[in-house]
């Protein structure tokens, strides 16, 4: 699947998040988007997945405007994991997780439904909780939860915004090692929204910077990841050390005093 | 890369089915909790039948009604007793059945599709409007607009009309819940002023007239009004029932519910109309019952969880059987005076109801 984002804009009222950001997506591969607060990331994954409808500029999905798509195919082409559960009432894991197959089936779930339901449970670890409430579980379940819904979903193209926050390192890893395992067995893309440079570092076959609703760095984490880059994005002074895999890892060391774009030098 | 080798996943066959057998039986628990309410509802609405003033058995109670269909098998009790359960008793009863019914299932639908837990039916203006419109008859009804068909049709009329107008104006506001909740707490201020401005200008007859007509009655109910109810109540829970999936994926965030292709201002729409329906059509017909549109899917939801698929007819039961349980004290307790069943679901619900609360160890909400 294919995902190509023209010039894309979007604003809340009069004050606008996004200034015609434009991006390909092609199958197989993870993009990791990085910037500070505010930048525009989670927006911009809302206006991909149709959430938000932005003011100009396309999302064409195999070529296909996404507005001509009707929500039902859509949504069994994309899947979208948000930054937390907002369940009003608290349902089970088991059918929350079942929820991601309602574009898949009509109003009531099938046998081959549960056992999709089950695979991908299974495959996230949650086979122990899969009957408790979600309002019962830590902020880090609840990510694995609405992962799984996503998953269950079976879509060619995932959009997760900061969705392993809360996981402690080693479900980190694991999701992430699940996450790109899937991308590639599956020859499908994900497009994630990240904080941890790191993680994107390590994963991402590319990554966009984000500042200000722009992009100001498109490129593998390698060439991405630099000290002056780091400092554009976030006004952040780091160490950024080559590993023995050739991937960035990334040091914060201090607050880069003259932030960049403010041009405000403070002195004493 | 190391990454992707290592991640072949191997499901593990016997926790699987586990988990399988698991899920079966935690629906199977659901559906035990509905079925059981089943003959639980039908044994009340056999108690109701038979108290009252003259003195009945059930048995004559189930004799007399299967002698309708069977008139060869099943011997008349006598024809005043024909007369008393078919002309009295049952319109009655099934009005009180039908209306719990419809009362909790749109309360159940209301709570989860506005994503909040105070939500009741009455909510959208339906009581305040349905009063207004009853309350302009009774004090200004004049030739087809009045008597008791009159007084219906002005209700019904006021009720639809005010819910479409909140639904409507919500709608331009993107029908988010907060927007419905606050337009529709406003418009019931707005017609309960109107009502009082036009109680507080008419006779003290007519002033109480329109007052009682409010507090919810089951007395001198017609069998034309259960024929026009059950039709409606009939399709409307149909329909609720049919989108119970879509409203749990509603329930869990508008966000959510778009990526999983549901079209969440229509959606909700739909539902707020047909639940307002529901209710407007009972409060017409026998005026405001409390309580239990609010309480009943609360109380299914502490013995069988928010799963709408389970909630939605098991909140329709317990309605219909707390409403008769009500309407049975009502009849009862200071017998031969009858009390309006619409002040016993408050006066009995709200004690038994936060005496559940207090004892739930698990976190509802």
């Amino acid at each position: 699947m294919r995902l190509n984002v023209q010039n894309l804009s979007f604003g809340y009222g009069r004050f606008p998040v996004l200034k015609g950001v434009s991006f390909n997506i092609v199958p197989g591969e993870i993009v990791c988007l990085v910037g500070p607060n505010g930048s525009g990331k989670s927006t911009l994954i809302r206006c991909i997945d149709s959430i938000l409808q932005p003011q100009s500029g396309k999302i064409l999905v195999n070529g296909e405007d996404s507005r001509r798509i009707p929500r039902q195919e859509l949504a069994r082409q994309m899947a979208y994991v948000p930054q937390g559960i907002q369940q009003a009432f608290p349902i089970t894991v088991f059918d929350t997780v079942m929820m991601g197959r309602r574009p898949h089936s009509s109003w009531r779930s099938s046998e081959s439904d549960v056992n999709k339901v089950i695979e991908v449970i299974q495959l996230l670890g949650l086979d122990d909780i899969a009957m408790k409430n979600c309002n019962e579980l830590s902020g880090g379940q609840q990510q694995r939860v609405m992962i799984a819904m996503a998953l269950a979903q079976e879509p060619d193209i995932l959009l997760l915004d900061e969705a392993t926050s809360a996981l402690d390192i080693c479900y980190q890893l694991e999701v992430m090692e699940t996450l790109t395992g899937l991308v590639k067995e599956r020859d499908i893309s994900a497009v994630m929204a990240i904080h941890d440079l790191n993680i994107a570092s390590r994963y991402a076959d590319r990554v966009i910077m984000l500042k200000n609703g722009e992009i100001i760095m498109e490129g593998p984490p390698e060439e991405s990841f630099t000290e002056e880059n780091i400092i554009k994005v976030y006004g952040v002074n780091a160490l950024v050390k080559i590993d023995d895999d050739g991937k960035p890892s990334i040091v914060p060391v201090r607050r880069n005093k003259i932030k960049p774009d403010l041009k405000i030098s403070i002195s004493g | 890369m190391n990454q992707s080798s290592d991640t072949t996943f191997k499901p593990d066959i016997i926790k699987a089915t586990a988990l399988k057998k698991e899920q079966r039986k935690a629906n199977l628990k659901k559906w035990r909790f509905i079925i059981i309410l089943i003959p639980i509802m039908i044994l009340l609405m056999a108690i109701n039948a038979q108290t009252g003033s003259a003195n009945l058995s059930i048995g004559d109670v189930f004799t007399t009604i299967l002698h309708k269909f069977f008139p060869d098998t099943f011997a008349s009790v006598s024809d005043m007793v024909n007369k008393i359960i078919w002309q009295l008793r049952l319109p009655r009863v099934l009005m009180a059945m039908l209306a719990g019914i419809g009362l909790a299932g749109a309360g159940c639908v209301m709570q989860s599709s506005l994503k909040n837990p105070l939500a009741d039916p009455l909510l959208l203006g339906i009581s305040s409007s349905a009063g207004f419109g009853a309350t302009l008859v009774i004090i200004l009804g004049v030739g087809i607009l009045s008597g008791t068909a009159g007084i219906i049709t002005s209700a019904f009329f006021f009720a639809i009309l005010v819910s479409l107008v909140i639904i409507g104006l919500s709608s331009f506001k993107g029908a988010k819940p907060v927007t419905m909740l606050l337009i529709g707490l406003a418009m019931t201020y707005l017609f309960q002023s109107l009502t009082q401005l036009l109680q507080y200008q008419s006779s003290a007859e007519a002033a109480k007239a329109s007052m009682m007509w409010m507090v919810g009655d089951l007395s001198g109910v017609e069998w034309s009004e259960v024929a026009i109810l059950f039709p409606i109540i009939l399709v409307s829970c149909g329909l609720l029932f049919w989108k119970s999936w879509d409203l749990n994926i509603l329930s869990s965030g508008d966000e959510t519910a778009k990526s999983l292709g549901i079209n969440v201002f229509r959606l909700r729409v739909f539902l707020m109309a047909v639940a307002s329906l529901v209710t407007a059509a009972i409060v017409s017909f026998i005026g405001v019952i409390a309580f239990v549109g609010l309480v009943c899917p609360h109380i299914c939801r502490m013995f069988i969880g928010s799963d709408n698929r389970f909630l939605f007819p098991a909140s329709c039961l317990a309605g219909a059987v707390l409403l008769l349980c009500a309407d049975c004290v009502a009849r009862t307790v200071l017998s031969p005076v009858i009390l309006p069943p619409g002040v016993i679901t408050g006066l009995l619900g709200a004690p038994f109801f936060i005496q559940l609360v207090m004892r739930q160890r698990r976190e509802l909400i």
